[in-house]
């Protein structure tokens, strides 16, 4: 198999994506942007229009896309794609009836552009939420079970390792190098899309 | 203390290593170390989490779902009772929440790594032989409703003293969480969910189970928006464990809350005899809910239960009025009475006054959502963009398989997989595919879910056929028996209509007097699967779970399908099974075969090296070359036992290659 998996994610969709890649680009970044759309009671109705024009901007984009070194740069560029779908969506419906959710949209987008904002503070944290969980699912068909086991109780479960070693009948060092394998195979196929503090 | 081979990392590294950023030469000489130096284990145990793992554990632990613990709830209230700690199937992840039936864990099952919610009852409730039987019954029963908007229940367990039952774990929250105290939900969700709790007790109603404790408790709604009923069948349970008067009951699981359902949304005619409630007493007790969401309160808030049980039957639940309702801008008023006149119809005292059936309550709302979004569109304004094409139903219903299929009304052919891109025309590859993989939600309507009657889907189990013996045959030998086919298709991603096209040239066979064909769906998990988008609508449920048991001895071909094949490739979920099975069909000279994206599993495994396969848009030509294959000619190709077609039209022919092959 010729995937490179010590590339992360977004290296790979940016340059030379195989079918698999944009499965999983897909599957990440989907379920985010709809739940989010759906969230908005002005957009309801067109959540799912919606969402299949922002990600094919997404997707057109991505590979243009430069980590410019300060936390969350791609989360703020997803946000800014949508802020733009938003915008281009509330000029096709200008012609609407009067009255028609319009204020309501402006304000959203309004909001969603501002950084400072509460919405995007969320949208950051729903983002950084969602991908995290996303990325652990799809990860864990990687390992072996007990070594995802061992990674699940001892890294995220916060239960002692000599705890965890006994459970799962390993060595307790075996606890700690389960650890270190998932979070580094976590933190190379998340390089880009999630960046630490 | 173990030998030590290499000298001890410096502690940098070694926080390096436990935060995960040393990567290849330097992580492997560490991890070496540290297999054999407990002394490094120990100061690794110091160091501090790194902010990558304490997002993943803020992610992991600020699900929506996350249950707000009562301030009170002592520390042991939370523990993980023994017999459950060592529970030989299930590994227990974490307490998530507590109920009259009892507590809820999120667990794992310890072989199939597939995540549960694991309802363990009240041992009260369980306390005569007999109850317990009961309960497996109920549960037995619950197994029964497979539908998207009823939560799944799949077992009935065991664990000690313990007993439990096994259910679909939803990542969400229920409508009461989600709604919070005294605060209203939008006019549009409030519509939408109605419609998708009414569409699961439409499809319980068909199997003539009733609900009984209808509640934003038990409705769950989950991440993507859709909703699912919780608890069905287990409410007449806590209630005969209530009549049985058992002294060992507990003080707080109070008479009023146990025997008679949630007096906020109970029907009148379930107080007088619970044992009367039917299918309009759901629908009741959802019309109590809907007016929860929409006024934030249920009809009869305050007051204590006496009270509300009388006010049910003697006042009967307020009437709602239009301007009591906040609408969304651009919604008409209208909408807002007719709003109104469901909830009434819904509540009405007299069961026969209400709607008949939970599916015409669906139908109602759809009617108003539909009313609120063309209102919503201005079709002159909105031209510049494509409008999503509505569904067009087709129904088709074969005795082998029950599918209902939905087809978009811009696609001319059922096999039609992108309407409006194709990656050669587009010359963008990956790009166009993935434009592809988003067309479903045109397709979809809100929520996702089937609507009654329209794509209803038959969610009849899909029974294995069963090819009876030809009379015309005096002697039915071996030859005559029907050949046992494999369809192993993933949990998500499928493309229906592979499994369509060979089920229902499967039961074309069946007339015939020979090459008579037996269907065998192998899958994943137990759950339907999931569709690839843009597929055809409908619903699949293995019939067997691919573990080790199942060998290629126990069939006469393979055929692989797509169209998401990560869970079958190397390095997948499900890569080693298949492996091992591909090494099984040709060891005994069985055919295997794939239809269209199928191919890569063959591609990727080796299991083409050397041989010529079908062109498939889903397959790169380089794809192909790098698995050592050539593209052979036509829409079939055949290489001794190797057999794959371009698309899921080209089952037929498929099938009747491999019925060649297997002749004598």
């Amino acid at each position: 198999m010729s995937r490179d998996t010590s590339l992360s994610l977004l290296a790979r969709v940016s340059d030379r994506p195989g079918d698999s890649d944009w499965q999983r680009f897909a599957d990440l970044y989907e379920p985010l942007i709809r739940g989010w759309l759906r969230q908005r009671e002005v957009l309801y109705h067109d959540a799912d229009d919606l969402v299949q024009e922002i990600m094919t901007v997404v997707i057109r984009r991505v590979g243009d896309f430069e980590h410019n070194g300060r936390i969350g740069a791609f989360r703020t560029w997803l946000r800014t794609i949508t802020v733009h779908c938003l915008r281009d969506f509330w000029r096709a419906g200008k012609n609407k009836p009067a009255g028609v959710g319009g204020s309501d949209i402006q304000e959203l987008i309004a909001q969603l552009e501002d950084p400072a904002s509460e919405m995007s503070r969320l949208w950051d944290q729903e983002h950084d939420r969602h991908v995290m969980r996303r990325l652990l699912e799809m990860l864990q068909g990687e390992f072996e079970p007990k070594t995802w086991q061992a990674f699940q109780r001892f890294a995220l479960n916060n239960v002692p390792a000599a705890q965890v070693a006994q459970e799962l009948g390993i060595t307790t060092n075996a606890v700690f190098i389960a650890k270190s394998r998932v979070l580094t195979r976590l933190r190379q196929e998340s390089a880009g899309i999630l960046d630490e503090n | 203390m173990a030998p030590k081979t290499t000298p001890h990392p410096p502690q940098e590294k070694l926080r390096a290593f436990a935060q995960g950023t040393l990567v290849d030469q330097e992580f492997r000489q560490v991890e070496e170390h540290l297999a054999q130096c407990d002394t490094c284990c120990d100061s690794l145990a110091g160091e501090p989490a790194g902010t990558l793992l304490e997002l993943a554990r803020e992610a992991v632990a600020g699900g929506l779902n996350r249950p707000s613990q009562p301030a009170n709830s002592a520390a042991d209230a939370n523990a993980i009772p023994a017999p459950l700690q060592n529970h030989p199937r299930y590994r227990i992840v974490e307490k998530i929440g507590s109920g009259g039936m009892g507590a809820v864990y999120k667990a794992e099952h310890r072989i199939m790594q597939r995540t549960v919610a694991l309802k363990v009852v009240h041992p009260w409730m369980l306390s005569h032989p007999q109850a317990v039987e009961r309960f497996h019954r109920e549960v037995r029963m619950a197994a029964k409703l497979t539908h998207p908007n009823i939560v799944a229940a799949y077992d009935a367990d065991d664990a000690g003293e313990l007993h439990s039952l096994i259910m679909e774990f939803v990542d969400g929250e229920s409508l009461d969480r989600r709604l919070g105290e005294g605060k209203v939900v939008s006019l549009a969700h409030a519509c939408d969910w109605i419609r998708q709790a009414a569409l699961g007790l439409q499809f319980a109603h068909e199997q003539g189970m009733v609900h009984r404790d209808i509640k934003p408790q038990n409705l769950m709604l989950t991440r993507e928006g859709v909703v699912k009923i919780l608890d069905f069948g287990l409410t007449r349970m806590v209630q005969d464990a209530e009549l049985a008067n058992s002294p060992t009951v507990p003080e707080h699981a109070t008479r009023e809350g146990m025997i008679l359902g949630t007096p906020d949304y109970i029907p009148p005619e379930q107080i007088i005899d619970s044992r009367s409630a039917d299918t309009r007493s759901d629908i009741y007790s959802l019309g109590c809910t809907f007016y929860c969401l929409l006024t934030g309160k249920p009809p009869f808030a305050g007051g204590t239960t006496i009270d509300k049980l009388h006010a049910h039957g003697a006042r009967g639940v307020p009437r709602l009025e239009p301007d009591q309702l906040k609408l969304p801008a651009g919604w008409p008023r209208e909408i807002a009475t007719q709003v109104c006149e469901i909830v009434r119809r819904m509540t009405e005292l007299d069961p026969a006054q209400r709607f008949a059936t939970p599916g015409e309550v669906a139908k109602a709302l759809s009617k108003v959502l539909q009313g609120a979004k063309q209102a919503m569109q201005n079709p002159a304004a909105r031209a510049s963009v494509t409008p999503p094409p509505l569904p067009v139903v087709v129904e088709r219903s074969t005795p082998a398989a029950h599918v209902t299929v939905t087809v978009p009304a811009t696609t001319n052919s059922l096999t039609k997989k992108k309407p409006f891109l194709t990656p050669l025309q587009m010359g963008l590859g990956g790009l166009a595919l993935f434009c592809g993989l988003l067309l479903p939600f045109v397709y979809q309507r809100l929520g996702g879910t089937p609507e009654k009657g329209g794509s209803a889907i038959a969610d009849v189990p899909r029974p294995v056929p069963q090819i009876p013996p030809d009379p015309t045959k005096a002697n039915a030998s071996v030859e005559e028996r029907a050949a046992r086919i494999m369809l192993l298709i993933p949990s998500r991603g499928l493309w229906l209509a592979d499994y369509k096209y060979v089920a229902d040239e499967v039961q074309r066979l069946k007339g015939q007097k020979s090459g008579a064909l037996q269907l065998e769906v192998v899958g994943t998990t137990r759950q339907p699967a999931l569709l690839a988008p843009g597929s055809l609508q409908g619903r699949v449920v293995p019939d067997r779970i691919l573990d080790a048991q199942v060998r290629a001895s126990d069939y006469d071909a393979l055929i692989v399908v797509g169209y998401d094949t990560s869970e079958f490739v190397p390095g997948g979920s499900f890569g080693s099974q298949v492996e091992r099975l591909l090494q099984e069909f040709a060891a005994q000279n069985k055919p295997v075969a794939s239809l269209c994206a199928g191919q890569r599993i063959l591609l990727e495994h080796g299991f083409a090296r050397g041989k010529r396969v079908a062109t498939c848009e889903f397959v790169l030509p380089q794809a192909v070359a790098a698995a050592g294959a050539n593209i052979g000619s036509g829409r079939v190709v055949q290489d001794g036992i190797l057999i794959t077609a371009t698309a899921d039209q080209d089952a037929p022919q498929l099938l009747r290659n491999i019925s060649n092959l297997l002749q004598p």
